[in-house]
């Protein structure tokens, strides 16, 4: 017990001991580029969590909050669709599909779609999308196919429709390894929104460019670092929600 | 189909062949199940047995031939819908892991969209049924139980939504002998209450004589060797096959056919509390015996008192004399009694009834007199199956085993044991 | 999501792309050649030292069960890490150039390869090694002889999984001026509207994602070859 509570509790203290150190190393910014880079052209000084840097975060959550809902929104559905058909013609190209996407580089499939599509609001969320319905549809399949046949069967005889066995049955009893490829998408969204800012579709990445770009270390530091305790924080939850979302009986050791 | 009432199944011509098997898995089979019996499929693994039980509540679909249930054709009704007035009990009982041990008892009630005050009352019945408790059972899930319990928490959720059918697939199949023992008599204790028609399918002949009403011996492509009363196909083994598969110890086995309660228990004296010793000195007197079985307050056996310590007029009876060893139920099969008699170390049992009150006592002697009419009836066709064990070997090794168990319990009563 | 309401087809530049796109690789096979190489070269290199400190990492803990989960946690944490952050940060320490995106590129393959390599060789069964030590084997000669030849096929499996990952990434090294096709990918981004913006984009990605599946064939076929046919699924 006391050891999960200290799991629990040491990665939010990891994050705030960053953070800290990390306002810390920043200090105070004067410098002209810096400080706009971090609170805006207007501002004289600046530091880690100015103005600026708290929009950033916004728009880095907004990019990854609404992919993440079209994720979850794709990706279950057709992994269950994906596993309600035996046929080979559809499961070798979606296998074909699954391994060429993950090999595929994200900067690549970004800069692709704004060649084809030029700059719009929608493209970076097509892109994040893309690559993170991936984990999300392949563990759903997997964690469907990994029911025992023989509860299946029994449900089966105790005259659940297909569709019960489905909902009442394969569902609740993939849920863990769905919820752990919902959390991989998570982790990779937050990765992946940090190269927009290659599109101008803003979020963490500009300021890491804008560091990069002008050689500012502090401002370089200040989003990669943020970034980073954004990816370890959603990870940190989505681990939790894993823990306490996934059905009873399924979980912990024997209670009797 | 009326819910509850038993109903007949009748298997016409029924045959199915597995895609892509050149061989049919079951081949023209033809038999009629009667309404609230148990009708047991024995038969090597892969014969057939699952398959043809599993055609009844159409989880394997026929390739040819009907399935009458009674009187309708199965074909014809919604195969959901079907199944959801077929009880299925499964070898590793399949419950459902998510799902607390109530949630899977109320399932078919709630698929069949019963009132929620319904489902309660019928599942508290059902733990009761089970002999689970409710407070300490229904909340927990399969894995914080034990195989046994979870099979029984099967058994009750197939009888949950009262069918009048019940199918069983090797449901003891994984358990130990004496939990696999015990959900045997357990589950005739139940038939006797609830009286469906039950399909049992099981490779083990001392099981299927144990709980069927009928046996249907099978061979491959689920061929029937044999069908019959339990004690006509160990008495008339149709051809070598039946033998074989019936092996040794048939006459052991036919002891399972008899009963406690079929013997006529002799009226070993008892009484209830202090006092009145006189009479019953007399009657361990008149019957020439040397003990008295001492009871509590609802009659069941406490203490055998000898007639030495009968004379002593204990004030309090309870504090002398050995304690009981072992009861046998009116119901138990004289195979059972037989046990229970070698391993508690007496000749002599009480037998109580359902309540546990005393009403006989079984002695050795009485079962190895079954034992021997049967061995009669049965040794003639034996000639060319494996040897039985003789009747000898099996009575010495109860009088050794008695004699040593005497022993025994006077050296433990000597060193003061009296508790 | 704001967005145009009516379904408009791709605007797709002109000339048509499949002639022009060969084309423009023939005219280039010289630093398509050279990136792709530097490419493979850095994505070996990075993999190579991974799988030494990733597989030294995993025997040195995996009997103990809080040293294998330090080890797990704190390569998964690196793994959690945005890689364009952990490249930013890596960069501000030590300068652009081959060193930060070697070392990011390690840290990304650990990960797959330690949890891996602890979770095969604990899977060896015990009394496999309890006959193993009553032969006589030291415990280095168990190691070599017996526990890692069986845990093997899942350590090649963390491999691979590790080596896709750090093909892509290694397309965002060439911001930072690491080597490899990730150039033609950021030099089209920045030409973007440009004659060959969407060829040189094209090029990168589709090289990166032909790199990664030579790789994955190359590491299935050592597989073959290195996996005892006792124990292969
Ligand atoms: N789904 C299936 N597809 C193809 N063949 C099958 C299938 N199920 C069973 N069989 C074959 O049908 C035959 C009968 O199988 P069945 O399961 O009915 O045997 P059983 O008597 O129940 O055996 P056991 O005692 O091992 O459970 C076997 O030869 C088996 O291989
Ligand atoms: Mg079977």
């Amino acid at each position: 017990m006391t050891r999960t509570l200290l799991r629990l509790l040491a990665t939010p203290a990891a994050i705030v001991v960053a953070l800290v150190v990390l306002y810390w190393q920043v200090g105070e910014q004067t410098n002209s580029i810096a400080v706009s880079a971090l609170a805006g052209p207007d501002a004289t000084s600046a530091h880690a969590f100015s103005s600026n840097v708290i929009t950033k975060i916004g728009e880095h959550l907004k990019l990854v909050g609404i992919s993440a809902v079209f994720v979850l929104a794709i990706g279950v559905p057709l992994g269950i669709v994906l596993t309600r058909t035996r046929s080979r013609l559809i499961s070798i190209p979606i296998n074909g599909l699954f391994n060429a996407g993950q090999a595929a580089p994200v900067i690549g499939v970004l800069v692709l779609l704004v060649s084809i599509f030029d700059i719009k609001s929608w493209v970076p969320y097509v892109g994040l999308v893309l690559y993170a319905v991936l984990p999300v549809m392949r563990n759903t399949v997997e964690g469907i196919r990994n029911v025992d046949p023989g509860l299946i069967d029994a449900a089966r005889g105790q005259g659940f429709s297909r569709r019960q066995v489905l909902t009442r049955v394969e569902l609740p009893l993939a849920v863990p390894i769905i919820l752990s490829g919902i959390r991989t998408s998570l982790v990779l969204l937050v990765g992946t929104a940090t190269l927009a800012t290659f599109i101008n579709a803003g979020g963490l990445g500009d300021i890491i460019n804008d560091g990069i770009k002008n050689q500012r270390d502090a401002v370089l530091l200040t989003g990669a670092v943020l970034a980073a305790a954004l990816a370890v924080t959603i990870d940190w939850i989505a681990g939790i929600a894993e823990r306490y979302l996934s059905p009873k009986g399924l979980r912990g050791e024997r209670t009797a | 189909m009326a819910k509850g009432q038993a109903v007949e199944i009748d298997l016409q011509s029924v045959t199915k062949e597995y895609a892509g098997s050149s061989v049919p898995a079951v081949e023209n089979f033809s038999l009629t199940i009667p309404a609230g019996e148990i009708v047991v499929f024995v038969g090597p693994s892969g014969c057939g047995k699952t398959t043809t039980m599993r055609m009844i509540n159409r989880l394997v679909r026929p390739t040819s031939g009907r399935i009458l249930i009674g009187g309708e054709d199965a074909a014809e009704m919604k195969p959901d819908v079907l199944r959801r007035h077929i009880g299925y009990v499964v070898q590793q009982a399949g419950l459902l892991p998510h799902l607390t041990v109530r949630q899977n008892i109320e399932t078919v009630p709630k698929l069949l969209g019963w009132k929620r005050d319904r489902v309660a009352a019928r599942s508290r019945e059902l733990f009761e049924l089970v002999g689970l408790d409710e407070q300490e059972f229904g909340g927990r899930y399969p894995r914080e139980l034990s195989g046994g319990q979870q099979q029984r928490v099967g058994v009750a959720r197939a009888l949950a939504a009262d069918p009048p059918i019940l199918l069983m697939d090797e449901p003891f199949g994984a358990l130990d002998p004496i939990t696999r023992d015990r959900l045997q008599s357990e589950l005739l204790k139940i038939q006797r209450r609830v009286r469906k028609t039950i399909v049992f399918v099981t490779h083990d002949i001392d099981e299927a004589i144990k709980l069927g009403d009928r046996v249907v011996v099978l061979k491959e492509r689920s061929k029937i060797a044999q069908a019959g009363a339990p004690d006509e196909i160990l008495a008339e083994p149709a051809d070598r096959y039946v033998r074989a598969f019936i092996g040794g110890g048939a006459a052991v086995k036919r002891l399972h056919l008899v009963r406690v309660e079929d013997l006529d228990l002799e009226p070993y004296p008892s009484f209830t509390q202090a006092g009145g010793y006189e009479e019953i000195i007399r009657e361990v007197g008149t019957g020439g015996l040397d003990y008295a079985l001492l009871l509590d307050d609802q009659r069941r056996p406490q203490r055998w008192l000898h007639r030495d310590e009968l004379q002593d007029r204990p004030t309090d009876p309870g504090a002398v004399g050995q304690a009981v060893q072992g009861v046998v139920m009116a119901t138990t099969t004289l195979h059972d009694a037989m046990d229970e008699m070698l391993s508690s170390g007496t000749g002599v049992v009480p037998a109580v009834d359902d309540r546990g009150a005393y009403i006989g006592t079984v002695r050795l002697s009485q079962v190895t007199d079954a034992l021997e009419e049967t061995h009669h009836r049965t040794v003639a066709d034996q000639s060319d199956a494996a040897p039985v064990r003789t009747l000898a070997e099996i009575t010495g090794e109860i009088d050794r085993r008695d004699i040593e168990a005497e022993r025994d319990r006077q050296a433990a009563a000597k060193a003061g044991d009296g508790a | 999501m704001r967005g145009p309401h009516r379904v408009r087809l791709p605007h797709v530049p002109v000339p048509p792309l499949a002639s022009s796109f060969f084309t423009y690789v023939g005219d280039n096979s010289d630093s398509v050649l050279r990136l792709a190489w530097g490419h493979v070269w850095v994505v070996a290199l990075s993999i190579g030292i991974a799988v030494v400190i990733g597989v030294l990492l995993g025997v040195l803990t995996y009997r103990s069960p809080l040293a294998s989960s330090i080890a797990l946690t704190v390569s998964g944490l690196f793994l959690t890490f945005p890689s364009f952050a952990l490249l930013g940060i890596l960069l501000a320490i030590l300068g652009l150039g081959v060193t930060p995106v070697v070392i990011a590129l390690v840290l990304y393959a650990l990960l797959p390869i330690v949890s891996n390599t602890i979770t095969g060789l604990r899977e060896v069964d015990a009394v496999v090694l309890d006959s193993a030590r009553g032969l006589g084997m030291s415990p280095v000669g168990r190691l070599i002889r017996v526990e890692l030849p069986i845990a093997w096929p899942v350590i090649l499996a963390g491999l691979r999984t590790a080596t896709q990952l750090v093909v892509g990434i290694a397309a965002i090294a060439a911001y930072v001026n690491g080597p490899g096709l990730g150039r033609f990918i950021f030099s089209g981004l920045s030409q973007l509207g440009g004659a060959n913006a969407t060829n040189q984009v094209v090029v990168g990605t589709l090289g990166i994602i032909i790199i990664a599946l030579v790789f994955d064939l190359l590491l299935s076929v050592v597989g073959r070859l290195t996996i005892s046919k006792g124990i292969r699924a």
